[in-house]
């Protein structure tokens, strides 16, 4: 009678009389249950359902009349919030296009954009913001292109008798201030330089390993190739990919060097000290100081630390200084404190597309005052 | 200058709200997780109203019980859990129980069973939550959102430098200006002039 054991499990467990063997039995034979997906509701129908429920429970949990006044404490002591808006809701909600375009006509500081310089071997510059899209310059089997999205690419002519003539030398590409770069080498790896930030590469990769050297902030998407690793040389520190995606944060104005990775495996050495990084953990070195530790912090908000590379500000917990940091690299701007250090903390986002005023705008909601004078700005008590 | 909305709690506040008889609490988790509970109880019921009568049933002793109910950090997989004891309750009946005894009847002599129950309700938390990808835009911006919301309202005080008590008449500010016009639409915070 094998239907009746069936049955009879299930109504054991519906009773609430099941041995705990059973109780495993019944409830991992429901987590493995598969359904076919025919025949769903569709949205439509599910959003009628939800309302028709929704009218049920409203009519049968209408509150006794209580005084308003007693709830309000409770909310305020359960609601939370985000500091900032992010500023396209913000627009959505108070103003229209055309208040903002006019707005931006004014003696506004514009934010960041992609421009970056490309310094060649011999010493050579090109302006990747002014050059025209198609091939930009060609060293000996290597041609370098601007794509038309703006992006710099190295292809490697393979015809393998010329690799082997090749003299390797050394290209730069530098963002300024104000500055962002995205850019594919040679090998295929993708590179995003943050403002303020360089990349120094071989052209071509050749030999054991792909050695390269930043400053600023970058992020890494490295094509992985065992038989030539990829190693990134930064303050005084060598990152060693093993496959991977991973962001490098080593300004000289920060506190610290920082690498975080978000896929796949590196490893961080700083003289004889070393440690592997598993995808969300990060290496912490200070810039002064004791800076013989790599220490390594796990479960890093990776959103954080990307938001750069997704267009954001992104800030939890920081003070005044930090938050002014990115700000300068990114409209280009200096800063100056009058009087005491706000001891603000700031917890939230800002789109990276607005102007300055716009973002000082919001900070300015937090009780933080400023002054602008040409390109610097000055925090006020 | 700070609002705040309903859609703007995590889970943890809206469960202590509850807790104190606060209906709009009520029905943000409502309207925060039907469509996942509905989806989930759907594909097993293949019945519109069978799965109407378990959600409302649910959400009914949710409220009746809200004020004896210890849900912590826990309301989601607390939600979850009814979800499946309620689809159990049908299963046992003779309309499914016939569908479906053919294979619990198999995973009884083969199956492979999970004796962990916190692994269980680890996976079970997965199988509801695949439902994401189906839900209306909104509704999930606002259900993420909601994962991400982790400031207490001392933090933000301690944050902002104000005292609780102005964090405090914000709040109560931003609730009754916002609710009404905008609810579930407003995804998650909102600044306005002072």
């Amino acid at each position: 009678m094998k239907k009746n054991k069936a049955r009879s499990l299930l109504e054991k467990y519906a009773a609430g009389q099941c041995t705990p063997e059973e109780i495993a039995i019944v409830e991992s034979w429901y987590i493995q249950q598969k359904h076919d997906e025919v025949n769903d509701l569709m949205e439509k129908e599910r959003l009628a359902d939800m309302q028709e429920v929704r009218n049920l429970l409203i009519s049968e949990t209408k509150p006794e009349q209580k005084p308003v006044r007693r709830l309000w404490p409770r909310i305020a002591a359960a609601a939370s919030i985000l500091l900032f808006l992010s500023v396209g809701i913000y627009y959505l909600l108070h103003e229209s296009p055309q208040q903002l375009a006019a707005q931006n006509q004014k003696n506004d500081i514009t934010p960041g954009s992609n421009k970056a310089i490309l310094t060649l071997a011999n010493g050579k510059q090109i302006s990747l913001t002014d050059v025209k899209n198609g091939n930009i310059a060609q060293q000996g089997a290597i041609n370098i292109k601007k794509t038309a999205n703006g992006q710099v690419v190295y292809n490697a002519n393979t015809t393998s008798s010329l690799d082997k003539v090749v003299q390797v030398t050394y290209n730069t590409i530098t963002t300024p201030r104000g500055g962002q770069y995205h850019l594919t080498l040679a090998d295929g790896t993708n590179v995003w330089l943050n403002a303020a930030s360089s990349i120094k590469y071989p052209v071509p990769f050749n030999g054991k390993e792909r050695r390269v050297e930043v400053t600023g902030e970058a992020y890494f998407e490295v094509v992985h190739n065992a038989a030539m690793p990829f190693n990134v040389t930064v303050n005084g520190q060598i990152i060693e990919d093993i496959g991977t995606h991973f962001n490098i944060n080593a300004y000289n104005d920060e506190p610290a060097t920082k690498t975080t990775l978000l896929e796949g495996a590196v490893k961080v050495s700083k003289g004889k000290v070393s440690a592997i990084l598993k995808p969300g953990q990060q290496s912490v070195v200070m810039n002064k100081g004791d800076n013989s530790f790599v220490n390594v912090s796990n479960n890093v908000n990776t959103d954080l630390v990307m938001a750069w590379k997704n267009g954001k500000f992104s800030f939890y917990n920081s003070d005044i200084q930090t938050v002014m940091r990115q700000l300068g690299r990114w409209y280009d701007v200096d800063v100056e404190y009058e009087g005491k250090i706000p001891s603000t903390i700031f917890s939230g986002e800002i789109y990276r597309n607005v102007n300055l005023s716009k973002a000082l705008e919001i900070l300015r909601f937090t009780n933080i005052n400023f002054r602008v004078e040409g390109r610097k700005i000055v925090v006020t008590p | 200058m700070i609002m705040v909305t309903y859609s703007s709690c995590s889970d943890n506040e809206l469960a202590d709200l509850l807790k104190s008889g606060d209906q709009a609490a009520f029905t943000e988790i409502y309207d925060r997780y039907f469509w996942l509970l509905h989806a989930h109880a759907y594909k097993w019921m293949r019945d519109r109203d069978d799965t109407k009568d378990i959600i409302h049933e649910l959400f009914s002793n949710l409220w009746a019980k809200r004020e004896t109910l210890i849900l912590e950090d826990k309301l989601a997989p607390y939600l979850y859990a009814s979800v499946r004891n309620r689809i159990f309750n049908q299963l046992a009946r003779e309309k499914y129980s016939v569908q479906y005894s053919d294979s619990l009847e198999d995973f009884i002599d083969h199956g492979e069973c999970v004796t962990d129950h916190l692994i269980r309700e680890r996976i079970l938390m997965e199988i509801i939550e695949a439902g994401i990808a189906e839900m209306p835009r909104k509704m999930r911006e606002v259900f993420e959102m909601s994962r991400k919301q982790q400031l207490s309202h001392k933090e933000i005080a301690e944050q902002l430098n104000i005292s609780e008590d102005t964090v405090r008449k914000h709040i109560q500010h931003g609730l009754k200006i916002l609710r009404p016009k905008l609810g579930l639409l407003l995804i998650a915070w909102a600044l306005i002039h002072h």
